[in-house]
């Protein structure tokens, strides 16, 4: 009901969810899609059609410099992006709603503890930090590079989920509850996780953005898992076969407008809620 | 946050820092000698906290970062013709610091720094100290940083001001919108289109390097203005990204207290326009961007390390890059640590000042 | 919930102005994608000329790739000097250039050797002309020095070798140097006449004594070379080297250009941008970039090309070692190799289009005779399916896990290893090959590894089949077998630092290595014992050859001419040799 409201009312939740929908179902439906495009072959595969072909009816991007249609790999690549950024906004969010909460609902020395943590997170660059985590872990594949995305992108998480917690916590009705002798856990799970919901919710887009930034910096540096075909590698390839000089840019287009559109989408989700939950926000953009 | 954006929209938080003085206690200070104790106190916990951090988060990589070393160099230009022995393998385990407990390590570590601002010698250019690697790198990250920082943050602030000032029309809108796409574009993007349009395309701006190879490092208005037409591109690459976003937040504070009752009654009073939008709107919405340019500083950082990659900038965004790949631990944590205190550093000195510009931040509580 | 009265987001303007940015950078990007047929190359050189720090027609511009080292000159050391920027390929000079493309040896700083009669003792003459670029003489001293700094520092680069082979060294008079060998050792002077990297590195006594060489950065350097360096800038990025009037050999050998510069650029797309300005004479940059190449030669005509045939073929090494137990036996390892469409990587994968390599060393023709006909022909190096499933079903590899294979209870899965990039051709290779290995029912990961992760894990065994180069055949195949030793074999987790990465364990190949170590190369009837050593290495096949490697080297004729020619190969052009030297006497200025 709540979110039918935030559709009908929201302009700009209305655009980012439809970006976003887009872009997921684009992803789910990648296999037939590829398969329409090039039939059975493997993407992946070098050698399936001449190198750097132009963009025509049979390969509506061309091709690369290992012959394979830019297209299908735009489409294989645009689940594993979404996946990681998906999964590490999942896990960051996870942990900063588990510490967001601790520090909001607890207070005191222990909200002043773990701010001063999450400030540090905020403020320091971590992108070094994900670059050398990213490079020396052995096995690197989607789930470990999400964890070691999450590990510095919760930060953004928990300070949302920890502003709500105070404010609610000041509310009557949690007052009257404390009141009452009900216990933590009763107050938690009866009367402030359910009214959490939507921040949840806008902690998860943003650490989703953070994460997908972060996928995109790791992955144009060419640090990337090596296994795997992302958005940003097609982008990090492109400029190592030197396509501008060759003419050939359309390769990186794709990826790069698929990325834009990703960030677009979930940012303007969480603006979107952030206005239509947040009365003092309301109205003002 | 990570590439390079800062935040679209402030969150529903307190300004940072001097609220963390919260607790009022009894005590001989005065409130504000008390704030800065507390602020300070608060500074070197923080820095201790992430240098401590980044120490064991490099120990605990996987992997012999010596045999590695000897393994490159076998594998070095592809051609095999050096042989590793163990001999080098523990003379060069003591050369970088890597022998003994971890505990010894760590203490003997920051020792080195803080004593004698030592962080070993580097192994990209070995046997210079990292220390130099970075003092070289250094000025053209700060110049590149504080110039799109702050030029990204004054244009932000402007533009969000005078769209959320004329927040009706039709310019307003558009531009808003425009900054809205443009805030969620990784600068990165923005500058592999400069590059093709003016470096290659028309070759109007150079996209590779710091200034012109035929100059000398010096103060002649020659160097400067190569240096600022070599420097064009990467900055406005992060200031198109960087503006879009502060402007947006700025264009929300101002129409936030263009609602707020003190302008009904301004407005009430009789207050041009004018004076309206200079004494109160612009003070109560510039002031809090402050405090935020701060904390968006690491993401500008972070960004910065790609940009450098791009336009090969000889900063320390390309050194910190270069000394991952041949896991250089001793120079990737001295940029990791530099990085860190300048941002925290920089951090203390708003919290510090702000007070003394901003009426409604005071000391205490 | 309330209507909001402030302005709110107009979905449909935002829509455009999205859209409007979209098709601003598509407008630039296809508009950029036509440009190069416009911009001509003289327009684009106006622009950018000024970027050099001396003039255009003097000066040799030679792109390299990215340095970090700006002001350590220290052979001895890692990182301690950045070869590619001049200091080892035309400042420091070596005794002998070989160029193994002719089979020429030129004597330089050294004239001759020779052995004594049970090959224990090394005597080699000095040219007694030869200078350091300050003044100072260059004598047997020098030699003795610098070879004595390594028996005594053993934490120096090629100290291990030096001790291993080095009994003693002396000069019996100033221009003369007599080694003791620790064995007889017929090749002791391969390290005079090598061009994979200066192995006999010498430095002036005079400027070395007393320093600590594990540290000293001999900055600037001083070196018998005619190049002398005017400054190395980590902000230009770029090292600069001045022709040196007083060169000791300036009658004999006399380059052309006045000046070399030495630099470094950022991204592929800024190599081609400065080559078609005319700014650069060669890139090493675009070696590995054939097509940007080609279409330089089409815009800019004042180009001379060479495919230099890289001496170390493309090929995968496999970890005997490795737990997938796949590679213990022989069979396990030519499956693999039955599995490997090496036509694909020569015609497609690697540019330009080259030739399957079968034996571990370059196809040049002074290397032909090493790999006789009467060997290979035992050995079938094609893409044969049917071949690999009957050696895979042989080693009990028949029961499948899906569409995986089993192999001693586990799936066969592999994982492979490339110091390359993803958009490298070695990468490349390693996934076409994936593809094929999937139909024989082996399930392979192809992973690049950055920098020292890729030594770490190639020395220490972390890997089922690394895909790169096989090297080490320079004057004879006994280099190249010297690294299959099992004296050197090291279990899987330590570091293999003295060779025998693949960790092999064959008695047969041993006996030959030892057999090989005490004949002369040179000699008729030591033949034979080479080409069973080949029989056994190809049948063991612990490294399997896949492509042979030529590197297109383009060269830019507008103010340089007299480049090598693939018709006359007089010198070896390829700049990251230490063998580079030589080519500056052929260049002539092009006059304009």
């Amino acid at each position: 009901m709540v979110f039918v409201n935030l559709f009908r009312e929201s302009g700009k939740f209305r655009l980012g969810s439809i970006i976003t929908l887009l872009l997921i179902v684009l992803a789910l439906l990648h296999q037939p899609l590829v398969e329409w495009r090039i039939g059975n072959a493997d993407p992946m595969k070098v050698g399936s059609f001449p190198i750097f072909l132009d963009p025509s009816g049979e390969h509506w991007l061309g091709t690369d410099r290992f012959g394979r249609d830019v297209v299908s790999l735009v489409l294989i690549a645009l689940p594993i992006s979404l996946t990681v950024a998906f999964l590490a906004g999942a896990i960051s969010t996870t942990l900063g709603v588990v510490i967001g909460f601790v520090s909001g609902y607890k207070g005191g020395r222990i909200d002043a503890v773990l701010r001063t943590i999450t400030d540090m997170f905020i403020v320091i660059p971590t992108l070094p930090l994900i670059i050398i985590l990213a490079a020396n872990t052995r096995n690197l594949g989607s789930v470990k590079l999400a964890l070691v995305l999450a590990f510095f992108s919760w930060p953004v998480a928990a300070r949302v989920i920890r502003s709500q917690v105070m404010s609610l916590r000041e509310r009557p009705y949690i007052e009257l509850s404390k009141m009452t002798n009900l216990s933590d856990r009763e107050i938690i799970f009866g009367d402030i996780l359910p009214n959490m919901a939507p921040y949840v919710a806008i902690g998860f887009a943003q650490a989703s953005v953070g994460s997908a930034f972060a996928l995109v910096g790791l992955t144009v540096l060419g640090l990337g898992p090596s296994s795997q075909m992302d958005l940003g590698r097609i982008i990090s390839e492109a400029l190592g076969y030197g396509v501008i000089s060759l003419g050939k840019e359309l390769i990186f287009v794709a990826p790069v407008v698929l990325l834009i559109l990703l960030f677009l989408g979930l940012a303007l989700v969480s603006q979107g809620m952030e206005e239509f939950f947040n009365p003092r926000l309301r109205g003002q953009v | 946050m990570v590439a390079g954006n800062p935040p679209a929209t402030v969150l529903d938080d307190e300004p940072a820092g001097p609220q963390l003085s919260a607790v009022p206690r009894k005590g001989a200070l005065n409130p504000t000698a008390r704030y800065i104790l507390r602020r300070l106190g608060l500074y070197l916990i923080t820095l201790w906290g992430s240098l401590s951090a980044s120490f064991f988060f490099f120990r605990m990589l996987p992997g012999d970062p010596i045999s590695g070393i000897i393994a490159q160099l076998q594998t070095r230009g592809q051609y095999s013709a050096i042989e590793g022995s163990q001999d080098m393998v523990e003379h060069y385990r003591r050369e970088f610091g890597l022998d003994g407990s971890l505990g010894e390590q760590y203490v003997r570590y920051f020792q080195n720094v803080f004593t004698r601002f030592d962080f070993g010698p580097s192994v990209l250019s070995y046997p210079t100290a990292s220390t130099d690697l970075i003092l070289r790198a250094l000025p053209w990250t700060l110049v590149l940083i504080g110039v799109s920082t702050l030029l990204g943050w004054l244009l932000g602030i402007l533009l969000g001001t005078l769209t959320g000032w004329r927040r009706r029309s039709r310019w307003a809108e558009w531009v808003t919108n425009t900054a809205l796409v443009f805030s969620h574009v990784p600068s990165y993007f923005v500058a592999l289109v400069l590059i093709i349009f003016l470096a290659y395309r028309f070759s109007l701006l150079p996209a590779n390097g710091a200034y012109d190879a035929s100059l000398q490092p010096e103060w002649s208005l020659e160097f400067f203005l190569s240096v600022i037409k070599y420097a064009t591109l990467p900055v406005l690459a992060t200031v198109l990204v960087s503006l879009s976003g502060w402007m947006l937040s700025t264009r929300a504070l101002v129409v936030s207290i263009l609602g707020e009752d003190f302008l009904t009654f301004a407005n009430a009073k009789g207050l041009t326009p004018r004076r309206i939008l200079t004494s109160y709107v612009m003070r109560n919405a510039w002031l809090p961007q402050i405090a935020a340019l701060g904390m968006a500083l690491g993401s500008v950082v972070s960004g910065n390390v790609l940009i450098e990659r791009l336009f090969r900038y000889p900063g320390v965004g390309n050194l910190l890059v270069d000394s991952v790949v041949i896991k250089d631990v001793n120079t990737a944590m001295a940029v990791v640590t530099l990085l860190i205190f300048m941002v925290l550093t920089i951090n203390l000195i708003i919290d510090l000042c702000l007070p003394l510009i901003d009426p409604r931040v005071k000391f205490t509580s | 919930m309330t209507e909001s009265r402030n302005h709110r987001i107009n979905r449909r303007s935002l829509i455009a102005a999205t859209g409007g940015a979209s098709a601003l950078a598509l407008a630039g990007i296809q508009g950029a994608g036509a440009a190069p047929d416009e911009v001509a190359p003289a327009a684009a050189a106006v622009a950018q000329a000024a970027n050099l720090p001396t003039p255009r027609e003097q000066t040799l511009v030679i792109e390299s790739d990215p340095t970090n080292i700006w002001d350590s000159f220290n052979p001895f050391i890692p990182n301690g000097e950045a070869g590619g920027f001049g200091i080892a390929t035309i400042s420091r000079e070596l005794l002998f250039y070989t160029n193994a493309l002719t089979g020429d040896i030129k004597p330089w700083l050294g004239r001759e050797y020779a052995y004594n009669d049970d090959f224990t003792q090394c005597t080699l003459t000095l040219h007694p002309d030869a200078k350091w670029s300050d003044g100072e003489p260059f004598t047997a001293d020098d030699v003795v020095f610098s070879q004595t700094l390594l028996l005594e520092n053993p934490a120096l680069n090629g100290a291990a070798a030096a001790i291993r082979d080095i009994k003693a060294v002396s000069a019996s008079d100033a221009h003369t140097v007599v080694w003791e060998l620790t064995a007889p050792n017929a090749r002791f002077h391969y390290r005079f006449q090598s061009f994979f990297g200066d192995q006999i590195k010498i430095v002036p006594k005079h400027l070395w004594e007393g320093q600590d060489a594990g540290t000293f950065t001999f900055n600037p350097p001083v070196t018998t070379g005619p190049y002398t360096l005017v400054e190395a800038s980590s902000s230009k990025l770029h090292y600069l080297w001045q022709k040196n009037p007083d060169y000791w050999n300036i009658a004999e050998f006399n380059p052309a250009p006045e000046y070399v510069l030495f630099r470094q650029m950022g991204e592929v797309d800024a190599s081609v941008q400065e080559f078609l300005a005319g700014n650069v004479d060669h890139s090493a940059r675009l070696r590995a970039d054939y097509l940007n190449q080609q279409m330089i030669e089409a815009q800019y005509d004042k180009t001379s090309r060479f495919d230099f045939p890289d001496p170390c073929p493309r090929g995968f090494h496999f970890n005997v070692d490795s737990p997938s137990g796949l590679f213990k036996t022989p069979e396990g390892r030519w499956a693999v190799s039955h599995l490997i469409d090496r036509e694909t990587a020569a015609s497609t994968i690697w540019q330009p289009a080259t030739r399957t390599a079968t034996y571990p060393w370059a196809d040049y023709e002074s290397w032909k005779a090493w790999a006789p006909d009467e060997v290979m022909s035992q050995f079938d190096l094609t893409l044969n399916v049917d071949k690999a499933n009957e050696l895979l079903d042989q080693l009990g590899a028949t029961e499948r896990d899906g569409d995986t294979r089993v192999l001693d209870g586990k799936p066969l899965r592999l994982t492979i290893i490339s110091p390359r990039v993803t958009t490298d051709p070695e990468f490349q290779i390693a996934v076409a090959f994936a593809t094929t290995a999937k139909e024989a029912g082996i399930d392979v990961e192809v992973k690049s590894l950055p920098g020292s992760a890729y030594g770490d894990a190639f020395n220490s065994g972390q890997y089922d089949i690394a895909c790169a180069w096989i090297c080490g055949m320079q004057f004879d195949p006994y280099q190249l077998y010297l690294g299959y030793h099992s004296r050197n074999y090291v279990p899987v987790g330590e570091a293999a630092n003295a060779g025998n990465v693949v960790r092999l364990q064959s008695a047969e190949l041993d006996d030959l290595i030892d057999q090989l170590a005490d004949v002369d190369p040179t000699a008729e009837a030591s033949r034979p014992v080479f080409d069973q050593a080949l029989e056994v290495f190809m049948r063991e096949l612990p490294s399997a050859p896949i492509i042979q490697t030529p590197y297109p080297l383009l060269f830019n004729t507008a103010y340089w001419t007299g480049w090598p020619t693939p018709e006359n190969p007089a010198e070896m052009p390829a700049d990251w040799l230490s063998t580079f030297l030589p080519v500056l006497g052929l260049l002539q200025p092009a006059g304009e």
